[in-house]
């Protein structure tokens, strides 16, 4: 059993941060006064980790820490701790970023021989103690049906030599019955023209975080992406993939080249535990398998450098490792946290999450920041965008440092994209449910909603993860991707099916709309502008809806068949739609004109400014300046009516209008100010007690010209 | 000047080959006002009834490009999108040297263009809009 004591080494109390005042918590009230034993425990113990605990000390316990001095919690007998450290490694450089969102206050406590509720029960006795958190286990978005594929060699017909991109019907989808029977042509992510006609295809200064599982970063096809921590890379031995064992940038992980294990607090990041899923490795090959290598299969967003081979040497967007499950065991609410505030402190655009709790276990946004507040922050955390660019600005002068050309300014604020979950239930399982997060439902080769997908509420956009049941006898109705070979048949490369599967499309469509920014050198853009742009690019599958049944195959755990679900179950439910890449890059490029009937009233179609369900989607307002209202020679703002902009122009002229659409449900939780940080002044935001679950808003700004002739498609004839 | 004209009596559809070619919008008028959309607009009528219309908005960096069928009929010419979408109105038209005039049937509108090409390259890099959902005008649409 080790020392309390020595857990607080000198190193970690010197990043421990003195004069905190009142806590945010304790500002927001709902009956949470300190005193209140009960009411400290914010969450149940129902599938937690065993043997730990999270406390969020008080602001004097925080201060007495620091000093060196003894704190309560230490000296009692009730529950006897073998450690208590800070649960985030805190940089110089963001601390202010901590304070901000009370990181620093989180500890965590190991303990033995007692039940995780008795010893919170005992410990909330104590006043240091504002708050505890019972450390929650998720699960991962997959369904981990992994099947090995058939050994390939390259075809023509295809943008990239990787020989298995005949079976990637997730990125070109002929309609090929051998991969399902049911397989549409098209029904894929339409890549293909933005590869070949945009020169689209990764960009290695964009970063995408997998929190996940381990990302074996040996393998041959993700090798060449995998992002290397170049504050990290003096005393790196690439032959012996080592490090010197120094923390050479001083952030409190030592030689964490890859990224890091939360699960182990190492910077050995291990695929080969017994019963790992390949689950981490699986979802960084959708993302960024090296293409056009000539082996394996292509990424979406994974260059097209032929001799991309060894680390370093691929030209697609790089891969972070933040391992935050282990050897098929699901990961916590812990180590999400401290991979968000590791994924943001080292530079990435995007936090890829095919992770989350058990559907119903929250119903809304407030529900789960309640129970989950230091998760729930640590996202606020990476999504900061004050921090971001302050990070950016870090980045680029260690690059110059180092004699590397500086990273471009593209987006004013990083994302955070999450899967919908597998459970088969009508809304997104938390975090992805969360209005920060975009969250993706699976769809299978059809085009159409998984067996296994969430949908609903929470629910903002849908891309492929695959359907085993579609073809079970061969797998290949799911996603072919990298796999790590120690655990299937020394296979590299396998199928596996789920929302899993479906999210890191999503992201890596992100990462390569970002590049297309730079590209095209619009930076930096907003957040939200980039996030309508992508939300609005979609395929409509809610008009395949009408009718039919969706085999659900049968009960995992009794075997008995499941009722199938009809199809319209599904409808209005899949986010916008299907992602469609080439819009998303067409979006990005800029907004075409909607014309208009001059004296007529008249109504338009938003397909090409919501995507192809916009007749669907909830519309939450209209705008118009007074200028642009009297242009047209309206006298009313227009109104959107069945999903349609009804408009009424009496002038011949122009005028912009900002629309604002709901993705994913029929309404946004909302988020409600909290009031001032008491260090820096920050306010922030959280969900709103009032609010429910549902989706984000996108906002659309649309040029309109009124004319004497307008066609019914916005042709100019 | 060339007006759009039946060869015969019978009032069938037909192609009038002095329409044929590239034409760059160069203004257009909508009940007396100027229409200032800053859209540029490039349309191509082939001699097999097909046309292209390559249209590009102030905020886009490429071309949109609309295809379908176009044709003459009882002196107007009218044409159909490739989604089946009508266009917005028939017109009369009428060429003179290198500048061809259409007016809407209902003198709604008049467009004026002369002939012009638009760039291969930017021909080639057009975004075609293939599926495109048709509307209901809440007014019934000038044919």
């Amino acid at each position: 059993m080790s020392n309390i004591s020595r857990i607080l080494t000198p190193s970690i109390i010197a990043i421990l941060l003195a004069g905190l005042t009142a806590c945010v918590e304790e500002q927001f009230g709902h009956g949470m006064a300190d005193n209140d034993v009960s009411d400290k425990i914010i969450n149940s113990p129902a599938g937690i980790v065993e043997g730990e605990l999270l406390l969020f000390l008080n602001a004097d316990a925080v201060k007495k820490i620091e000093n060196g001095e003894d704190v309560e919690i230490l000296t009692q007998d009730d529950v006897e701790l073998n450690s208590l450290a800070p649960v985030f490694k805190i940089s110089e450089q963001n601390r202010k970023y901590a304070r901000k969102y009370k990181l620093d206050r989180w500890y965590k406590v190991n303990f033995d021989g007692i039940p995780a509720r008795e010893a919170a029960s005992r410990l909330a006795q104590f006043g240091e103690i504002s708050r505890i958190q019972f450390n929650q286990k998720m699960q991962c978005g997959s369904d981990a049906k992994a099947t090995a594929p058939e050994s390939a060699s390259p075809v023509d017909g295809y943008p990239f030599n990787d020989p298995m991109i005949k079976d990637q019907w997730n990125l070109i989808n002929t309609g090929d019955k051998t991969i399902a029977s049911g397989a549409v042509e098209g029904e894929d992510i339409a890549i293909r023209d933005v590869w070949t006609k945009l020169g689209i295809t990764g960009d290695s200064e964009i970063v995408v975080a997998i929190l996940d599982g381990p990302v074996k970063h040996s393998h041959p096809d993700l090798k060449p992406n995998m992002w290397l921590n170049e504050k990290e890379l003096e005393g790196w031995d690439a032959a012996t993939e080592k490090g010197d064992g120094k923390d050479n940038d001083g952030d409190g992980f030592v030689d964490d080249i890859f990224g890091w294990n939360f699960e182990q607090d190492t910077c050995h990041i291990d695929w080969t535990k017994k019963n790992e899923t390949g689950h981490g490795t699986h979802v960084a090959g959708i993302v960024a398998a090296a293409s056009g290598n000539g082996i394996g299969v292509a990424g979406v967003a994974g260059g097209d450098r032929s001799d991309a081979k060894d680390y370093g040497t691929g030209n697609g967007v790089r891969l972070m490792s933040c391992q935050i499950m282990e050897g098929g065991i699901s990961t916590n609410a812990s180590a999400a946290a401290e991979a968000f505030v590791y994924a943001a402190d080292n530079g990435a655009h995007i936090a890829q999450c095919s992770f989350g709790y058990q559907n119903g276990t929250y119903q809304s946004d407030y529900e789960y920041f309640y129970n989950y507040r230091m998760e729930y922050y640590a996202i606020q955390y990476f999504l900061d965008k004050d921090r971001f660019e302050e990070n950016e600005a870090a980045v680029n002068a260690r690059r110059e440092k180092a004699g590397l050309p500086a990273r471009k300014w593209i987006i004013d604020g990083p994302l955070v994209i999450f899967a919908s979950g597998n459970d088969g239930l009508d809304s997104s399982s938390y975090p992805g449910a969360l209005m920060d997060c975009i969250c993706v439902s699976g769809l299978g080769p059809d085009g159409l909603p998984a067996y296994y997908t969430n949908y609903g509420p929470g629910c903002n956009i849908s891309a492929p993860g695959g359907d085993y049941l579609m073809n079970p006898s061969t797998g290949k109705s799911q996603i072919l991707s990298t796999f790590v070979s120690e655990i299937l048949s020394h296979e590299d490369y396998a199928y596996m099916g789920g929302t899993s599967m479906a999210c890191p499309h999503v992201s890596a469509i992100a990462a390569l709309g970002l590049q297309y920014v730079k590209k095209l050198n619009r930076g930096p853009v907003e957040r939200e502008d980039f996030i309508a742009d992508l939300l609005s690019a979609t395929r409509d599958i809610d008009s395949r809806l009408n009718s039919g049944y969706k085999d659900l195959g049968v009960n995992p755990t009794t075997g008995a068949p499941l009722d199938p679900r009809p199809y319209s179950a599904y409808q209005y439910n899949m986010g916008t739609g299907a992602i469609d890449a080439w819009k998303f890059m067409m979006n990005l490029e800029g907004m075409p004109v909607l014309m208009v009937k001059v004296g007529a009233r008249g109504s338009y179609g938003l397909e090409r400014f919501f995507g192809e369900s916009a007749s669907y989607l909830t519309y939450d307002s209209v705008e118009m300046s007074r200028e642009d209202l009297a242009s047209l020679g309206l006298t009313n703002t227009p109104t959107i009516e069945n999903g349609r902009l009804v408009i009424d122009p009496c002038k011949v002229g122009s005028g912009k209008i900002t629309i604002k659409a709901i993705a994913g449900g029929k309404e946004v939780a909302g988020n409600v100010a909290m009031g001032s940080g008491s260090i820096t002044n920050d306010s922030i935001t959280v969900p709103d007690p009032d609010g429910g679950m549902g989706g984000m808003y996108i906002t659309r700004e649309i040029s309109i010209v009124s004319r004497g002739v307008a066609s019914n498609n916005g042709g100019w004839l | 000047m060339i007006s759009c004209t039946k060869d015969d009596s019978t009032p069938s559809r037909y192609i009038d080959k002095a329409l044929v070619g590239e034409w760059h919008l160069t203004g257009a008028v909508s009940e007396g006002y100027e229409v200032n959309s800053d859209t540029d607009i490039y349309m191509v009528l082939s001699e097999d009834g097909t046309f292209d219309i390559y249209q590009k908005g102030p905020d886009q960096l490429r071309y949109d490009r609309f295809t379908g069928i176009w044709y003459c009929l009882d002196g107007k010419v009218m044409g159909e999108y490739s989604d089946g979408s009508a266009w917005g109105a028939s017109y009369i038209p009428t060429v003179s040297g290198d500048r061809l005039i259409f007016s809407s049937v209902d003198l709604m509108e008049t467009q004026t263009y002369e002939k012009g090409s638009l760039a291969e390259s930017e021909k080639q890099n057009a975004s075609l809009i293939t599926k495109i959902k048709s509307v209901q005008a809440a007014t019934s649409p000038i044919l």
